[in-house]
């Protein structure tokens, strides 16, 4: 037999976050967090010597409170996915974004939480949380914006936990997740998600694209000129080149990945501008 | 029609094992553990060429549950070919178990033996290797030329029978052959092309990876149940490479997870073989998926260069093929994949008044190739089925016409089956059963080609649709062999031994249709066993689509072998001549007498003249009729993307007399799956120094249930006489179809001509551009 | 340490690292229907059931499973007794190698669970995470409409 983790010695399965989160600090950098455990084979095999899972800690629900869709950081895609109903933009854009990740086994593991800690490849629903302006809740505590998570990187869940992801359901009109790979089911070579905000006031956008660098981006740069439709396909590849230096991908060139984002862009911000409009 | 009907054959009969597999129950190499077995790893370069200097295994042997390291220091150097073929084999004899110098990224450096694969794993980082690096080639072309490194320089390397082998030169293997006037028909003609095409590599992707279990019967000699194509062949090359007598070596074949060609290869029985023989345990030996792809076999990458010719009737006149094909680090297939290459494409156009092939395998230093379903055929159909397109848009002329045209015909011959064979001349056939016509037919009515063609169009996404006529072979002729073994039981149901080998093609429920269908008994009364080299017969194994036509004639030649001796005891029985008698619905039936075929056996077994009645007959393939199969595919191309979807597929395809027409419709399903695949998103990405970067199924694509579009799949019946009730194969064929099909079908579309290999969403989107 | 679960509706506990597979914990228990072929989730050779839904077992830890239920293709049918599914997949030519098909039929029962009336791209998505090689998976979406109508009770045509 093999085992997916030849040095783990210890599998910690906490019943309060509080628990979680000492035996976490205590552990140090051989201590990792469990949720859906697809990544664990990509850590350095030797590296970890115990895991906290996540599973007892109540995180798998997923609430509709007021304004507010809040998904618990264990919650598996899958259960996500049949938990969504389609009578809401978010939901909807969810839904279609989760049904575009991995594989249906593979969403039985993956959690909403792995998926953003961010050391997975299936990074799809980042792009359109991104989009759609979530929040982040760390050690049930602390929230912070996506973005912000985002951008950080790892550092920001170092010795934490990631609690829930939250979002504000109001104002959204319409919303949409679009990638590419190589087959149905492939990684993304480029993605984008964009959603249609109106609070009454004045409509607004708001542009993630996914697969070009390690991270969704949030491209404010598009925003504007999308809503005012003064953008082509043309311009915003070119936009979106100066913005972003494609990571190497051996699939496909750079210059290829920068205009299929912006063609991914353009494709969801016609399809979410129908829903909104619709 | 009653179940006793003689209507076996030509029926869609449940495959025997599909209930045991589809519950779990039927055991493959890995679902066999032996108590104390030893788990094996082997330790890969990470170089592309290197000598290895030294090899230091004393840190490896220390740790615990290490029982066992091989390298160059301690493995006989026997050097042979692992293509898996019949002897002489026609591929190069450059390789040994281990050598002092490593010829790609993945090349074998040792191997450990272990308690456990932890341990095999964590003794890998113990083993000191020192390399001296050398300079790689990755480029066929350069590889050949003057001046390039060698990458078989050892003395060793030779070839075992007469053919061309300059390994000095990176020239792994070559043929050529000429008829007619070549360059006078070039000079002449009204229309010329001279193009160039590229074709990928691409693995097999059998989704249980190699492996093999060796183990020591009670009286030493050694077991290997393995995850093999060539039972036959595995036991002579182990036994050869270990120093062993062959009657020392039996060879198990249990249910194969799919092989496709990759499982022709015998590249991992004589290590396991060998770990065994030292340690004397048993001994599991398998890969992990990285390890399939990068150190198991690929599909020969070849540069075309295809010139042609026609005159203003739209008659082609000329073909002049010339292909470097890319063997990697070893020449295993290296000739007869080249020599395929024209053999099973040239012969479909068949009005020509000069025919020119030339073929040079090169060494490089990447990932090695192999056999692989299709086998030169998918390459060399590419480029002839794009240029075909081409002439007939340069003549004004619809594809499909001109290969009306031009295709080969009943009762036609070719000069290139007497031309090319493998590893020797070819042989003379004249083609029997064609059925090409009524499938360019068939097949374009169900895609709507005359509807559908040159529409184009303006928008973001444009359809088109493309064809391809096809070939290939039922076996390698005077070279394959089969053999079967009948025996009859005391309840009229019979044993049918054969060393055929089902790797999931479902070749033994098409064995036991054949053997029922002869002795005039049900399928599910045959029961078979395939393969075992201690209990079966011999039988070269499954490849070049062999199985149906040699392997079945070998079964229905055994079977009429029993036929006869079960019906001179009923003779006996009924106090009748034999004359007359015949064997139906299990019943020897004589005019208004009837003796049941158990009565038979009772007697036989029990009563009087006591014998076990057998039956027992080889097979050989005089010649290799050819199955013949026309593709046709609507494709849309998303025209800012670059992304290609396949819309509808349509295969019609002449097998003959499809013995089991489920399982033959499956073969094609499961081969144009498997092309399209190919064409549009399957490939090796390398990096600069040799390695393969996507070496798993996230990086290395084969399409899912989600990829695949409307199939249609029309089987054309026609009637092979040199063949088993008239059957010929048809598990390679299909593959050969999407890459031409797919191309010829995005011109249609965009007027982008692809000739290039695989059409992923990037390239198409160059393409567009013009660029 | 110690794992107390229920495999295929019998209770199941066993003493192992904390880093074993349940692909090779099964397969060491002579569940072998659970196959291995990629070891990283890509495949679905080694899928089976957790809690009634498919997931890989090679990416799962023998802990994850503590109080859990697992059903492995050997739990839901035998070849004297099959399940519908399997029944359909071997009448349909679904079956060639046969390495997929336990992983395929355990996805199509989860999907037919929930959903009695798929349509054919229902579960062609539902078995996107089971790759097959040899049958273009064609005559694999026949088996599990076959099946979906034969457990609705309706007569096939």
């Amino acid at each position: 037999m093999s085992q997916i983790l030849p040095s783990l010695e210890r599998y910690h399965r906490p019943a309060s976050l509080d628990e979680a989160l000492r035996i976490l600090h205590e552990g140090g950098a051989s201590v990792m967090v469990l949720a859906g455990g697809v990544s664990l084979g990509m850590v350095p095999r030797r590296a970890v010597r115990g895991v906290v899972s996540i599973e007892r800690l109540g995180l798998d629900a997923v609430e509709r409170e007021g304004g507010t869709l809040r998904i618990g950081a264990g919650v598996t895609l899958g259960h996500l996915e049949r938990m969504l109903a389609g009578d809401s933009p978010v939901e909807r854009l969810l839904m279609v974004t989760v049904r575009r990740t991995a594989t249906t086994p593979l969403r039985n593991l993956i959690t909403a939480g792995g998926v953003i800690a961010g050391v997975g490849p299936w990074s799809d629903l980042p792009v359109a949380l991104l989009a759609l302006g979530a929040d982040i809740v760390l050690n049930g505590t602390t929230v912070i914006s996506i973005e912000r998570f985002l951008a950080d990187g790892p550092r920001s869940i170092a010795g934490a936990i990631i609690s829930e992801i939250r979002m504000s359901v109001d104002g959204v009109k319409g919303g949409a997740f679009i990638k590419l790979g190589r087959n149905e089911t492939d990684l993304a070579m480029a993605s984008a998600s964009v959603v249609v905000f109106d609070d009454g006031v004045q409509p607004r956008v708001r542009v993630a694209i996914g697969g070009l660098v390690s991270r969704p981006l949030r491209i404010e740069a598009v925003e504007e000129s999308l809503t005012r439709g003064v953008i082509d396909r043309g311009a915003l590849s070119e936009l979106l080149g100066s913005l972003v230096t494609p990571r190497h991908d051996p699939r496909a060139e750079a210059v290829y990945r920068l205009d299929l984002a912006g063609t991914c862009v353009m494709d969801c911000f016609e399809t979410a501008t129908r829903e909104a409009s619709a | 029609m009653n179940e006793y009907d003689t209507t076996v054959v030509g029926h869609s009969v449940r495959k025997l094992d599909a209930m045991g597999l589809a519950s779990g129950r039927h055991t493959f190499t890995d679902d066999f553990a032996l108590p104390g077995m030893l788990h094996a790893r082997l330790l890969l370069s990470p170089h592309a060429h290197a000598r290895i200097t030294s090899v230091d295994a004393s840190e490896a042997l220390v740790l615990p549950g290490v029982v066992s390291v091989v390298s160059a220091a301690n493995a006989p150097r026997v050097f042979h070919t692992t293509a898996g073929q019949g002897f002489p084999e026609p591929s190069p004899h450059d390789s040994v178990m281990f050598d002092w110098k490593v010829r790609h990224v993945g090349d074998r450096v040792a191997v450990i033996a272990a308690v456990s694969e932890e341990v095999a794993e964590a003794a890998l980082g113990l083993i000191r290797v020192n390399y001296e690096v050398l300079e790689p080639v990755f480029d066929p072309l350069r590889a050949l030329e003057p001046g390039a490194p060698v990458i078989h320089d050892e003395p060793e390397a030779h070839a075992a029978i007469p053919v061309v082998y300059r390994p000095k030169q990176n020239l792994a293997a070559s043929a050529e052959f000429s008829t007619g006037p070549v360059d006078e028909v070039w000079d002449q003609a009204t229309h010329r092309l001279d193009r160039t095409y590229q074709v990928h590599r691409a693995s097999h992707c059998a989704i249980e990876p190699h492996e093999v279990i060796a183990y020591l019967d009670p009286d030493g000699r050694l077991i290997l149940r393995s995850s093999t194509q060539v039972p036959f062949h595995a036991r002579r090359i182990v036994a050869n490479v270990l120093g062993l007598p062959v009657g020392r070596v039996r060879v198990i074949k249990p249910r194969i997870g799919g092989g496709f060609g990759g499982k022709q290869e015998v590249f991992l029985e004589q290590i396991a073989g060998l770990l065994c023989l030292r340690t004397e345990l048993p001994v599991r030996l398998r890969l992990t998926r990285q390890e399939v792809f990068m150190t198991s076999r690929t599909r020969h990458p070849q540069h075309l260069r295809l010139r042609s010719a026609a005159d203003g009737e739209g008659r082609v006149t000329l073909l002049d093929l010339d292909t470097v094909l890319d063997t990697g680090a070893y020449g295993s297939h290296a000739l007869t994949v080249a020599t395929n290459t024209g053999s099973k494409v040239l012969p479909l156009v068949n009005r020509t008044r000069a025919v020119r092939f030339r073929a040079r395998s090169a060494y490089t230093t990447l990932p090695v190739s192999g056999a692989y379903r299709g086998y030169g055929a998918t390459q060399g159909a590419f480029a002839l089925n794009v240029q075909m397109d081409e002439m007939a848009r340069d003549l004004g002329l619809d594809v499909l016409e001109l290969w009306r045209r031009n295709h080969i015909r009943s009762g036609e011959s070719s000069p290139v089956f007497q031309a090319l064979g493998e590893g020797t001349e070819g042989v003379p056939m004249s083609i029997r059963s064609c059925g090409l016509e009524q499938c360019l037919e068939q097949g374009s009515k169900a895609i709507g080609w005359e509807e559908k063609r040159g529409r184009g169009g303006n928008g973001r996404l444009v359809r088109g649709i493309g064809m391809a006529a096809l070939m290939q072979g039922s076996g390698i002729p005077r070279i394959d062999m089969a053999s079967a073994t009948l025996k009859l039981n005391d309840d009229g149901s019979v044993n049918l031994l054969v060393g055929a080998t089902d790797l999931g093609t479902g070749s033994d429920t098409i064995l036991a249709q054949i053997a029922a269908e002869t002795l005039g008994i049900r399928a599910d009364q045959v029961v078979v066993y395939s393969s075992d080299t201690d209990l079966t017969p011999f039988d070269t194994g499954a490849y070049a689509s062999s199985t149906t036509y040699i392997s079945g004639e070998a079964v229905r030649r055994a079977a009429s072998d029993l036929a006869g001796k079960i019906i001179r005891v009923a003779a006996r029985m009924m106090g009748t001549e034999l004359h007359g008698l015949s064997l139906r619905g299990g019943l020897v039936i004589g005019g208004d007498r009837v003796v049941a075929v158990s009565d038979v056996a009772l007697r036989s077994l029990y009563q009087e003249d006591q014998e076990q009645l057998m039956g027992m007959a080889s097979a050989w393939g005089e010649v290799s009729p050819p199955p013949f199969s026309a593709h046709f595919a609507e494709i849309e191309v998303d025209t800012l993307t670059g992304r290609i979807r396949v819309v509808r597929y349509v295969a019609a395809v002449d097998c003959g007399v499809a013995i089991n027409p489920a399982l033959a419709q499956g073969q094609t399903e499961g081969a144009v799956m498997n092309g399209i695949g190919y064409a549009l998103c399957e490939e090796y990405l390398m990096d600069d120094r040799g390695r393969m970067r996507n070496g798993s199924f996230v990086g290395y694509r084969i399409p899912s249930s989600r990829d695949v579009p409307d199939l249609v799949t029309i089987l054309v019946p026609t009637y092979e006489p040199t063949g088993p009730y008239g059957a010929k194969s048809i598990s390679e064929i299909s593959i050969n179809g999407p890459l031409p099909v797919i191309s010829n079908a995005v011109y249609d579309a965009v007027g982008v001509r692809l000739r290039s290999s695989p059409f992923t969403p990037d390239r198409v989107w160059r393409l567009l551009k013009g660029e | 340490m110690r794992v107390t679960a229920t495999v295929n509706g019998s209770p199941f506990s066993c003493d192992v690292a904390p880093g074993e597979r349940l692909v090779d914990v099964l397969r060491a228990h002579g569940l072998t229907g659970t196959k291995y072929g990629c070891g990283s989730g890509e495949c679905g050779a080694c899928v089976v059931l957790l809690d009634g839904e498919p997931v890989n077992s090679c990416l799962v830890v023998l802990p994850r499973i503590e109080g859990h239920s697992i059903t492995t293709i050997e739990g839901l049918g035998t070849p004297s007794v099959p399940h519908p599914i399997q029944e359909a997949f071997a009448e349909a030519g679904a079956v060639q190698c046969g390495y997929c098909t336990p992983g395929m039929v355990l996805s199509a029962y989860a999907l037919l669970q929930r959903n009695p009336h798929p349509t054919r791209e229902d579960v062609a998505a539902a078995l996107d995470g089971n790759l097959c090689r040899c049958t273009g998976y064609v005559k694999i979406i026949d088996a599990v409409m076959m099946a979906a109508a034969r457990l609705r009770g309706e007569a096939l045509s």
